[in-house]
């Protein structure tokens, strides 16, 4: 996948990785979905373009190095009236015995002028959505827009989709839409002095706050995540007034934190649930392959459990999923929304879209496709010659992925460790050939004293010795031997020895005798300024085994 | 009858081939799926995308249901894509009546999974711009299908 930016819009990203706490190792690279995370240079970088704010990165670093940006409970204090729209997965944080009344209460006590049911606009806006797909008998099927992420998704990779997304504004837009000039009338508040936080599981709101779907500028002011407020909430809720009824959804509003509540409310034939990036992936795949058949509605999320198993939650997902079904249960299945009213808003375009969704296709390999395709050649010449092994080591969460980086100049093929090996190996069994004498002497500078008929042997190894009856006793043929001794007998020796080479050492030279010995037997004489030690290292070094 | 060498070893810039094992319906459809994707990185138009996607499902669908095991093999070049299906199957005994629309010869299993409405080749042929099968029975079958590139 080509990751290029897409110049048009940079977008908001909620997770970041801190460089002073990665350590580059390849965890996140390999677990996220959407392979778009790198490591260069030793510390691991989210491609924009590629995120899909799912978080798992953020899961499962080790290091705890990937921080959150969205804001900070305090914020609140930059309005003087601080509004909640808390997305309903929140109810189901805080156990069996907390009512959704009870953590609505709590948001007030911890500082909220005002808190909105943001159930209740569930509940709403599914009805709104089933009238859709009720006029609309040939869309199948419609998909929820309630998911950020699905939707920037299908913008993103599947926008031929697009107009499979039910044009209904979901419940965090609906609640915060008209809310300030609403609460400007009821309470007298100046406009500009409130501020609305939506409080949310995952992620993928802080980019939508930035760059929202379906109106051109955002109602909200800023988002918050669950985790942020969970510990106040907990706090409040051990000395809560319990004054006031804020909650009006039924367990039908409540169970959209579960994956499957939307899907449960659509009263059409064949609605279907899913969740998860890669599942999410292959089931838009197979739509738009026209293989989903007659199915009428599909509820999408990125996080794999639905709302309530967002990464920004506290609560283990299984126990959220366990209150919410108890809560359901409670509040059961009966809602208060009347049909009529929201047929009338549905007239009035309350629901309605304030602007149509724009593609942002992930872009081809190159803007033709004569290039594009020679590009694609190119990455397959390259994959060949990769090990497959998927290791990380190069910064990319997979072999086809480098090579994809390669070929769009991302990355460098020296950058490929066992590509890089091979090639150092190579090089080695190169120099681990046996040399010959000149080769040897050219290689390490030695001039050559006499003996030159006998360059062309081959050097096989090396020996020190000043001992005469040692050298004769000990010394393989074959070898370079490395001596002090100048007088004639050396010339003697290397000859009933077959060594190689003789090489003198500290700059000494060859008597006239032996030089002029070594000439008629043709053995080599080297010289080296170097002591023998320092020679020795020289010619291991070169590759002159013992 | 053997099929003509395809000619233009020049033409194709890109070429990958997939295997495709007979009666594995889990894995049945990535094969399409897998191309799509390959032509969408090439920046191909949505037209090309869609009418390669529904050949490309429709010769591996054929191959899964009564192929035995087989090849998909897609040649890209910036005129044309190529999709050739071979596999080693019970091949077609009669390819006249298999090309009629409704035809199929499709088992109550394939039928109750919602294959076997006869629709395969006639799809194929309606979505490429030329199509030659070689086929006979007890032979195999090759299918080779190709869509030009405006």
């Amino acid at each position: 996948m080509n990751p290029e930016n897409n110049p048009e819009k940079t977008r908001v990203m909620a997770l970041k990785i801190d460089p002073e706490l990665c350590n580059g190792c390849v965890v996140c690279l390999k677990a996220c979905p959407a392979k778009a995370i790198r490591v260069r240079r030793g510390v691991a970088q989210i491609l924009p373009e590629l995120c899909v704010d799912c978080g798992i990165c953020y899961q499962v670093c080790p290091q705890g190095a990937i921080e959150v940006c969205t804001a900070k409970l305090e914020e609140i204090n930059r309005f003087r009236y601080p509004v909640a729209v808390p997305a309903s997965a929140l109810f189901s944080q805080f156990g069996f015995n907390t009512s959704p009344n009870q953590v609505l209460l709590a948001l007030k006590q911890i500082g909220f002028k005002e808190v909105v049911d943001t159930s209740w606009l569930c509940e709403m806006v599914g009805v709104a959505m089933e009238e859709y797909l009720l006029a609309h008998p040939e869309l199948k099927p419609g998909i929820s827009p309630i998911c950020p992420a699905v939707v920037k998704l299908i913008t993103k990779r599947f926008p031929s989709l697009m107009t499979n997304l039910i044009p209904v504004l979901p419940p965090r837009t609906l609640a915060s839409k008209g809310l300030k000039q609403l609460l400007a009338k009821r309470y007298g508040w100046d406009p500009a002095e409130v501020g609305i936080f939506f409080i949310g599981p995952c992620p993928a709101y802080l980019d939508v706050l930035h760059d929202p779907i379906c109106v051109a500028t955002s109602y909200l002011d800023e988002v918050l995540c669950i985790g942020e407020v969970y510990g106040p909430i907990l706090k409040a809720l051990r000395n809560l007034k319990e004054e006031e009824k804020i909650q009006k959804s039924s367990g039908v509003g409540l169970s959209w934190a579960s994956l499957g509540g939307q899907a449960e409310q659509m009263k059409v034939e064949n609605t279907m649930a899913a969740a998860g990036f890669k599942d999410v992936v292959t089931i838009l795949e197979m739509l738009e392959a026209g293989r989903l058949g007659d199915m009428r509605f599909l509820e999408a999320h990125i996080c794999s459990g639905g709302c309530l198993s967002g990464p920004l939650t506290v609560e283990n997902p299984f126990r959220a999923e366990s209150v919410v079904r108890k809560l359901v249960r409670e509040h059961g299945l009966k809602s208060e929304v009347d049909r009529g009213k929201v047929r009338q808003s549905i007239a009035e375009g309350v629901f309605d879209w304030e602007k149509s969704l724009e593609p942002h296709p992930v872009r081809p390999w190159a803007s033709q496709p004569a290039k594009a395709i020679a590009k694609m050649k190119a990455i397959q010449d390259l994959a060949e010659r990769l090990p497959r092994s998927e290791c990380g080591l190069c910064g990319c969460p997979d072999c086809q992925t480098f090579a994809e980086d390669v070929i769009m100049g991302l990355a460098k093929d020296s950058d490929c460790v066992a590509l890089d090996r091979q090639r150092h190996l190579k090089t080695k069994q190169r120099e681990g050939k046996e040399m010959t004498v000149k080769e040897l002497a050219e290689k390490l500078g030695l001039a050559v004293a006499a003996g030159t008929g006998g360059l062309d042997r081959r050097v096989t190894g090396g020996y020190i010795s000043d001992l005469l009856s040692d050298v004769m006793a000990h010394a393989p043929a074959g070898a370079l031997w490395v001596t002090l001794q100048v007088h004639q007998n050396v010339a003697a020796v290397a000859v009933l020895k077959e060594v190689a080479a003789v090489c003198l050492v500290g700059g000494r030279k060859p008597l006239p005798e032996t030089a002029a010995k070594a000439d008629e037997e043709n053995i080599p004489i080297l010289l080296s300024p170097d002591d023998a030690y320092t020679l020795a290292g020289k010619l291991y070094a070169a590759g002159l085994g013992g | 009858m053997s099929l003509p060498e395809m000619d233009d070893a020049s033409d194709t810039l890109f070429l990958e081939s997939f295997p495709i094992k007979g009666s594995d319906f889990i894995s049945a459809g990535r094969v399409s799926i897998a191309i799509k994707n390959l032509l969408k990185g090439a920046g191909l138009p949505a037209d090309i995308l869609r009418r390669s996607a529904i050949v490309a499902y429709e010769a591996e669908m054929n191959v899964v249901m009564y192929g035995g095991d087989g090849t998909c093999s897609l040649h890209l070049s910036p005129k044309m894509v190529r999709v050739v299906m071979k596999d080693q199957g019970p091949g077609i005994s009669d390819l006249d009546l298999a090309m009629q629309e409704g035809w199929s010869t499709a088992t109550t299993q394939m039928r109750e999974m919602g294959f076997g409405a006869g629709m395969g080749l006639p799809n194929i042929k309606k979505n490429s711009d030329r199509l030659k099968i070689d086929t006979a029975s007890g032979c195999g079958t090759t299918l080779q299908a190709e869509i030009d590139i405006p």
